[in-house]
């Protein structure tokens, strides 16, 4: 028995070295029992197996660092080396997947599904599959979300989702009730925000209101919060609230574009054309090709019945976006002032044809 | 110091015989003053003669509020002689400024008025009425006022008496204008590119807007008259694009003496003129027959009958539901023109009821031209009378429901000026008109002007963004658009179309009565253009209408149709297609087409057939015979077979579009029975053809 149990020790130190050295030097000792030469096997294994796991790992983590510096082609590489040696390695699947995410959606879903599969409780990869679905059929991202609901209640982040494609959809009861289901959950700023722009959408100002102080409340650091809010306000014909949280909105963010805009449209609806230039010449020089703050500062020129001026703007504008519906309708009324009537008389068929209906007014009143 | 007395007296006297020297400018026509060309003198002298003869007579038609046109021409004429031979005489000049301003060219009577002045200080009392005339056509109101005021303070009793009623009248003109200019209109009014430097006036347009008639002096093929005018003839232009730019001569209409538009129709089929027969001047309708102009017939009954008078009846317009005849009368109440109406009363033996007073409208000045628009509510006319900014004024007045012309409203600058402002003719939508004007900075006398209502304010849009969705990160823009300020919107639809036969599209003259579904009455009737198919109808929105439409050989055809009372202004376009059913019938199927030698019906053939099928479908008991024709190139016998062929072959069509076989005959004539001479490539052409025969019915 001593015999024996020396003779074991020595075999465990006679592979062992020669594991140190090389596993072509293993010298396979034919006097071993079959249980010594089976125990020899496992151990053997068992080495292979750690030297594939920490390949496998290496490839992931060099992976994983060429995903956060975008450089996704070599990811990808090193991503497939990972799971080449560890087809369960759920991980570099979903990394794999977000890599193809764009430049691959369907290798990006495979990718997504295999890693579902190995981890069921994580959706992460459901997610992912939903968010690629949602570029080209919201109702299929929107099942998606709900298998995700279906395996677990506690998904806020599902709800939010599928508010958002409902709002989509432009169906917003059912994205005030995704909004509302999410927030049962999680009070999130974001949420509230969405729940209340929704509200607005339907003129129910007071809940949308409501909705975006609360947003505030649970984030105050938001800027595009304060600037829904000030719109909200605005619609309901309350300037001096509009421009208090215009300017709140601005001071959160002091590149806000759409805030000096949306301050300068104000101020140009108010007639305070003074304020109304400082701001739209601000959206500008933070944004020079913010077309919207173009077609408000020709708006500004036609006021002060500067029409040339005003088709430069409204010109440009248009230059930035062909299809700028409200550029069309207001350059066609600055032409008509300046006797050029076919002019005025093409741009209201383009509003019209880009969904402006009182354009047709026009066309119908002036141009037949 | 004495020194500079004497230098300033010495520069004093100096100025003193400087300004006796320009005033001693004005020449006398005196001997004294041409020893060297006494010929010329008398000649002048002579000239200013028989001028200030025909400005007494101006003067004469002036104060008794007539028309004073024509003899001040000819006195303009006269002293224009004398003023090429002596055109430094004071009076000569303010004589000149006086006359010019009872014409179309009175924008140059200051001229002459400065130039007066210029010459001499001093004048008759009358002369300051002339210059308040020129001040208030200058728009300088309270410098004419004063003018006015000066001449009734010194003119004699009895001059101040004759011009009393016109001096006050100015006076009233000029303290009102102020508050006329003061309200600023948004309209554009543009002198039209066909104008010429003669009279351009009587603008008439169709509701449509697309064809404008008028009236010219210009330059014509016709003998010059006493005072160097040609006569007046009737053109006419269509739109082209966005503007009139080519006329012509409507020439089926004029004669070698005057020819004036006065109203047309607002479907462009019928036109008024007047013209004068035995020294009375009457109102005649014309009709469009096609393409060309029927001679023109006594409107309003016979002559002396109706609304027909022993005084001149002018410029008229028709009443949209073409059952009475607006128009200028020189034997109105106030013994000046006024505006008249005359009803029908049996259309078939032309009796027409005795002209009455269109009421309010008319004033004890005169009243120059009348519209009424295309809605059959609201006239137009000119007038001197009323809140007047000098000379004629258009207005505009609204009837109510008693059928009562209401109080006019001046339409104000830039549509009136203190120049002669008048007739009126718009379109349906009220969108666009045209008036005639003699005010400066024209191209010659009376111009015709477009005049464009542009409306409210058309608010500016501005724009704004708003990240709603926080997710999203492309903002969304404010869906709200900036909405006119309602303007005045006329609830009146253009119907137009034409009337076609629905196989060869042919255009017909048919009879179209539109009658008011809820009420069962015929609201309007009209006949389509025989040339074009052409209808036009005016129609008030909010109703559904029946039309009805009948020609002769055609089935009668009747539909229903909702104008819905929409937003303003509309413009309906319809053709109505009709079924020739007429036994005997020969309608050649001009769109059928094979290739040369061949049989087969081409595909660009099967529109017609289609419709030929489509119509064989609807009345069944028709029964046609198929026949084909060719030219009389290559053999007759050959040409018998393939006529026989091609009208086979459209039988064959027609059968396969579901027509029993029983229903048709085909039937070759070959070369037998051309219609034009085989000797020219168009005859033809017009010779190989296939027709269809309506055998039975």
């Amino acid at each position: 028995m001593r015999k024996q149990i020396l003779l074991f020790f020595v075999l465990i130190f006679a592979a062992n070295f020669t594991f140190s050295q090389s596993v072509d030097s293993i010298i396979i000792d034919t006097t071993l029992t079959d249980f010594e030469l089976s125990f020899q096997d496992s151990i053997i294994v068992l080495n292979e197996q750690n030297e594939l796991f920490s390949t496998s790992r290496k490839a992931y983590n060099d992976g994983l660092e060429l995903f956060n510096n975008q450089n996704f082609q070599e990811a990808i590489v090193n991503f497939t080396n990972a799971v080449v040696i560890d087809s369960s390695f759920a991980q570099a699947y979903f990394y794999r997947a977000k890599c193809y995410e764009g430049s691959n959606n369907s290798l990006a879903i495979s990718d997504y599904q295999m890693a579902f599969s190995l981890d069921s409780t994580n959706f992460s990869p459901l997610y992912g599959i939903a968010k690629i679905q949602s570029i080209s059929d919201l109702n299929e991202a929107i099942n998606t979300y709900n298998v995700i609901i279906s395996s677990s209640d506690q998904e806020s982040k599902a709800y939010y989702e599928i508010g958002v494609l409902f709002y989509l959809q432009k169906d917003i009861k059912r994205a005030i009730s995704s909004f509302t289901n999410s927030i049962a959950l999680i009070k999130d700023a974001r949420t509230f925000n969405d729940r209340a722009s929704c509200y607005r959408l339907l003129d129910n100002n007071e809940l949308a209101i409501k909705d975006y102080i609360t947003a505030i409340a649970l984030n105050s650091d938001l800027a595009f919060i304060y600037n829904n809010l000030a719109s909200t306000y605005r619609k309901q014909g309350d300037s001096v609230k509009a421009l208090s949280y215009y300017s709140l909105a601005i001071s959160k963010d002091t590149n806000y574009v759409l805030a000096y805009n949306n301050r300068g449209s104000l101020y140009l609806d108010l007639n305070d054309i003074e304020n109304a230039v400082i701001d739209i010449d601000q959206a500008i020089s933070i944004d020079n090709e913010y077309a919207p703050a173009y077609n408000n500062k020709g708006a500004i020129y036609h006021q002060r019945k500067q029409y040339t001026q005003a088709l430069f703007f409204f010109d440009k504008a248009i230059s930035l976006n062909n299809n700028y519906a409200k550029a069309y309708l207001n350059r066609g009324i600055t032409r008509q002032m300046t006797r050029d009537e076919d002019g005025a008389c093409n741009d209201w068929v383009k509003a019209k044809e880009l969904g402006i209906n009182v354009a047709n007014k026009y066309l119908v009143n002036d141009c037949n | 110091m004495i020194v500079i007395n004497l230098k300033r007296i010495l520069l004093f006297l100096t100025i003193f015989n400087f300004c006796q020297l320009l005033l001693a400018q004005n020449v006398e026509f005196r001997n004294a003053n041409f020893r060297a060309a006494k010929g010329g003198l008398k000649a002048a002298q002579k000239s200013i003669k028989i001028a200030d003869e025909f400005r007494e007579k101006a003067l004469l038609n002036f104060l008794s509020i007539q028309d004073a046109r024509i003899e001040s021409e000819n006195a303009y004429l006269h002293y224009q002689k004398a003023h090429s031979f002596n055109p430094n005489n004071a009076d000569l000049n303010y004589k000149i400024a006086s006359v010019l301003l009872f014409t179309n060219r009175k924008e140059f009577a200051k001229e002459y008025l400065d130039k007066a002045i210029s010459l001499s200080a001093e004048f008759p009392p009358e002369f300051y009425f002339f210059q308040g005339m020129v001040l208030q056509l200058d728009g300088e109101y309270t410098k004419a006022i004063e003018s006015y005021q000066y001449f009734m303070n010194n003119a004699k009793k009895k001059v101040v008496e004759q011009y009393d009623i016109l001096t006050k009248r100015y006076i009233e003109e000029c303290t009102l204008a102020p508050d006329l200019l003061a309200h600023k209109h948004r309209i554009w009014v543009d002198n039209l590119a066909i104008n010429s430097e003669y009279d351009d006036w009587s603008p008439c347009l169709s509701a449509d807007g697309e064809l404008l008639i008028f009236t010219s002096n210009r330059k014509n093929e016709n003998i010059i008259n006493e005072i160097g005018a040609y006569d007046q003839d009737i053109y006419y232009s269509n739109l082209s694009g966005r503007n009139f730019k080519n006329i012509s001569s409507l020439s089926e209409l004029n004669t070698l003496t005057d020819d004036v538009s006065g109203g047309l129709s607002y479907d462009g089929q019928r036109l008024l003129i007047y013209k004068e027969e035995d020294g009375n001047t009457d109102v005649f309708e014309s009709k469009l027959n096609g393409k060309y102009w029927d001679q023109a017939n006594r409107k309003m009954g016979e002559k002396l009958r109706g609304g027909n008078t022993d005084a001149d009846e002018t410029f008229a317009s028709f009443d949209p539901p073409d059952i009475k005849v607006y128009y200028i009368t020189d034997g109105g109440y106030s013994s000046n023109k006024d505006i008249y109406f005359s009803g029908v009363m049996n259309r078939e033996r032309n009796i027409w009821g005795k002209g009455q007073s269109a009421g309010v409208v008319n004033t004890k000045f005169q009243e120059g031209s009348v519209y009424i628009h295309p809605d059959a509510r609201t006239m137009y006319f000119s007038s001197k009378g009323h809140n007047s900014l000098g000379g004629y004024d258009i207005f505009v007045s609204y009837v109510d429901e008693l059928g009562h012309w209401g109080k006019p409203v001046n339409l104000g600058y830039p549509i009136n000026t203190p120049y002669d402002d008048l007739f009126y003719s718009a379109t349906a939508s009220g969108r666009y008109a045209y008036i005639a004007s003699n005010r400066a900075g024209g191209k010659g006398g009376l111009d015709i002007y477009k005049v464009t209502y542009w409306g409210a304010d058309k608010p500016m849009t501005s724009d704004s963004e708003d990240q709603l969705m926080a997710s999203i990160a492309s903002p969304v823009s404010d869906k709200s658009i900036a909405e006119p300020i309602a303007f005045e919107e006329k609830s009146l639809t253009v119907f137009k179309g034409r009337i076609l036969d629905g196989v060869t599209k042919k255009s017909i003259a048919a009879a179209i009565d539109i009658t008011i579904n809820k009420t069962g009455k015929i609201y309007t009737s009209a006949y389509s253009n025989s040339a074009t198919g052409k209808f036009l109808l005016s129609l008030p929105a909010g109703e559904n209408y029946g039309i009805s439409v009948v020609a002769e050989g055609y089935l009668f055809h009747s539909e229903n149709f909702d104008l819905p009372k929409g937003d303003g202004f509309n413009m309906v376009t319809k053709d109505i297609e009709l079924k020739n059913i007429k036994v005997g019938n020969n309608i050649a199927l001009k769109n059928v087409f094979f290739n040369t030698g061949k049989w087969d019906v081409k595909s660009d053939s099967y529109a017609e057939l289609d419709r030929l099928a489509a119509l064989l479908a609807e009345i069944l008991s028709l029964r046609i015979e198929i026949s084909g024709h060719t030219d009389d190139v290559g053999a007759e016998s050959f040409n018998e077979l393939l006529s026989q062929r091609r009208a086979d072959a459209v039988v064959n069509y027609l059968v396969g579009k579901g027509v029993d076989k029983n229903r048709l005959i085909a039937k070759g004539y070959g070369q037998s029975k051309p219609v034009e001479s085989n000797n020219t490539e168009e005859g033809r052409a017009s010779n190989r053809r296939t027709e269809f025969e309506i055998i039975e019915n």
